[in-house]
């Protein structure tokens, strides 16, 4: 598979409250290659440069230095091959779900009747059907995360950006939509960058996992998951060779968190008492 | 269904006993010093409608006042809280202090000035009724647009949405709701301003009527204009409180 998206030595600081000429690094150097119809995930400590990496990959921001090639070409501003849903899902509460799927459709500039097909379409692949009418404030944490989704899909991007997004819904729930994810991912052939604060979530879904260190944030190591597909995340947990990865991340997070300062509890596993091993 | 009836005959009884209460006392009050409704009611009732009254006309007069000014203001008002919210920030925090002093200022003290620049015909009033309802109107839109949801911006920016699509879908249905709240605030004052500003220097409106039969000793009509004002302030804020309501929906859901 060709590259899809090259990230070549990108830096983002900001400056320090206080100090005039002293800056931050969000991300220093930070490189990463990810294949056309890949799923990558990034894991990192609190405060790595998630998010940041995200904004500069969307477009929101601008790095210092490095750029963000897509197909070979750098990127301007925002742009629908890229969709991102982000932490917290931003649907637009006084749209409803069908409202809310159709926004990129109205930016891209498709015919009402269309649009309104299109949305029929993701409303059922999504499986929000009877609800397409309603308000976000009046669905699930659950279903207004695939009414985020569906939203992204709808004006099908080539690349699918997700920064956290399962993070606020309770475990089996959030099992559910993982499985769906991948299906959909199979289904559409998608390049999906995927950040996550879990290690289970990060190494059940990708097929490579990008671990990153904090200040500056970097790719500290890249793990390779060839764990088989199709797969349904709550069933290969169970195997050793997934063990075994989860293992390994655990431990290279574990050396990023040590080798990046002060420790302040961001990975779910990590800085707990408890051992991975005994989580799965 | 029932509960609602319930909830509206038990609010109605203060009500009903203040004009009873009213109705009793003006039996015992001295004489020439109060009405009871029944008699002042019916005179209004027809006040309103009679040739010579003309009270109807007065209360047309003052609407289009109103109108006029608070058309006005909910223009200026709107346009200027949007834009101070939005896209020129810095202008908005170096003008809030001034706008905090103008909007302190006691519009009843401003009469006589207004008089000096705008005449006593309507261009003063209307000028009054703009200053006070610029204030509110322009003061909650700006609140609102300058608490505009970053996230929603985000999401809609990430979406290829250039920044007339941002204003139109995101800025403008978050800061909507927040518009009706202003206007409501603004008819409210416009009422209050409107009847003060016909009291000087003034020869029609709802105020100028009411002070002519204060100067005329019909007891009837004075306190019938004073209950008059207050039902048409009354139905005023209602239609606004349903507007407000209206558009207010997802947001009283979504931030509950």
């Amino acid at each position: 598979m060709p590259d899809k998206i090259e990230i070549q030595n990108l830096s983002r600081s900001y400056s320090k409250k206080g100090g005039k000429s002293e800056r931050f690094y969000a991300l220093k150097d930070f490189s990463l290659t990810v294949r056309q119809g890949e799923f990558v995930t990034i894991v990192g400590p609190s405060g790595c440069g998630k998010s940041t990496l995200l904004d500069l990959l969307i477009g929101l921001a601008k790095p210092d230095e490095g750029r963000v090639l897509i197909d070979g070409k750098p990127i301007g501003g925002p742009s629908l091959d890229r969709g991102i849903v982000l932490q917290g899902y931003a649907l637009f509460p006084w749209r409803t779900v069908r409202g809310n799927i159709e926004f990129g459709l109205e930016v891209k500039g498709i015919p009402k009747a269309s649009r309104r097909e299109m949305s029929d379409y993701y409303i059922k692949l999504v499986d929000l059907v009877g609800f397409e009418n309603h308000y976000p404030y009046e669905l699930s944490g659950g279903m207004q995360q695939r009414t985020a989704i569906a939203r992204i899909l709808a004006y099908d991007p080539a690349i699918l950006m997700m920064d956290e997004p399962f993070a606020a819904v309770d475990a089996q729930t959030r099992e559910v939509m993982q499985d769906e994810l991948l299906s959909i991912w199979e289904k559409t052939g998608k390049t999906v960058i995927f950040v996550t604060h879990s290690i289970e979530e990060a190494v059940g879904l990708a097929d490579r996992v990008a671990v990153m260190s904090r200040s500056p944030g970097q790719v500290k190591e890249i793990v390779d998951i060839n764990l088989p597909r199709p797969r349904r995340v709550g069933t290969i947990r169970n195997t050793p060779e997934f063990v075994a990865l989860f293992h390994r991340v655990w431990e290279l997070l574990r050396n990023a968190e040590q080798s990046g300062g002060k420790d302040d509890g961001g990975i779910a596993g990590v800085s707990g008492r408890i051992h991975p091993a005994a989580v799965i | 269904m029932n509960a609602k009836i319930k909830r509206v005959v038990i609010s109605a009884i203060p009500i009903i006993a203040f004009f009873a209460l009213w109705e009793f006392g003006a039996r015992f009050a001295p004489k020439g010093s109060l009405k009871p409704p029944t008699s002042v009611i019916p005179a209004t009732l027809s006040a309103l409608f009679s040739k010579k009254e003309r009270l109807g006309y007065q209360t047309l007069v003052s609407m289009g006042r109103i109108g006029a000014g608070f058309g006005l203001a909910a223009a200026v008002g709107n346009t200027l809280g949007f834009l101070l919210g939005t896209y020129f920030k810095r202008l908005e925090r170096w003008l809030l202090p001034f706008f905090r002093v103008c909007e302190k200022l006691n519009p009843f003290a401003l009469i006589p000035i207004f008089m000096i620049f705008f005449g006593i015909d309507t261009k003063e009033k209307v000028a009054l009724v703009f200053w006070v309802c610029l204030w509110p109107i322009l003061t909650t839109t700006q609140e609102a647009a300058k608490s505009v949801d970053v996230s929603l911006v985000r999401a809609a920016r990430s979406m290829g949405a250039n920044r007339f699509k941002v204003f139109r879908s995101v800025i403008f249905p978050f800061v909507l709701p927040s518009v009706f709240t202003g206007l409501k605030l603004g008819a409210r004052v416009a009422f209050f301003m409107i009847v003060a500003a016909e009291t000087y220097g003034s020869s029609s409106g709802l105020g100028w009527y009411y002070m002519r039969k204060n100067a005329l000793y019909n007891l009837n009509l004075l306190y019938g204009s004073v209950l008059y004002i207050t039902l048409l302030a009354i139905l005023l804020n209602y239609v606004f409180t349903r507007l407000e309501k209206r558009f207010l929906t997802w947001k009283t859901a979504a931030f509950r």
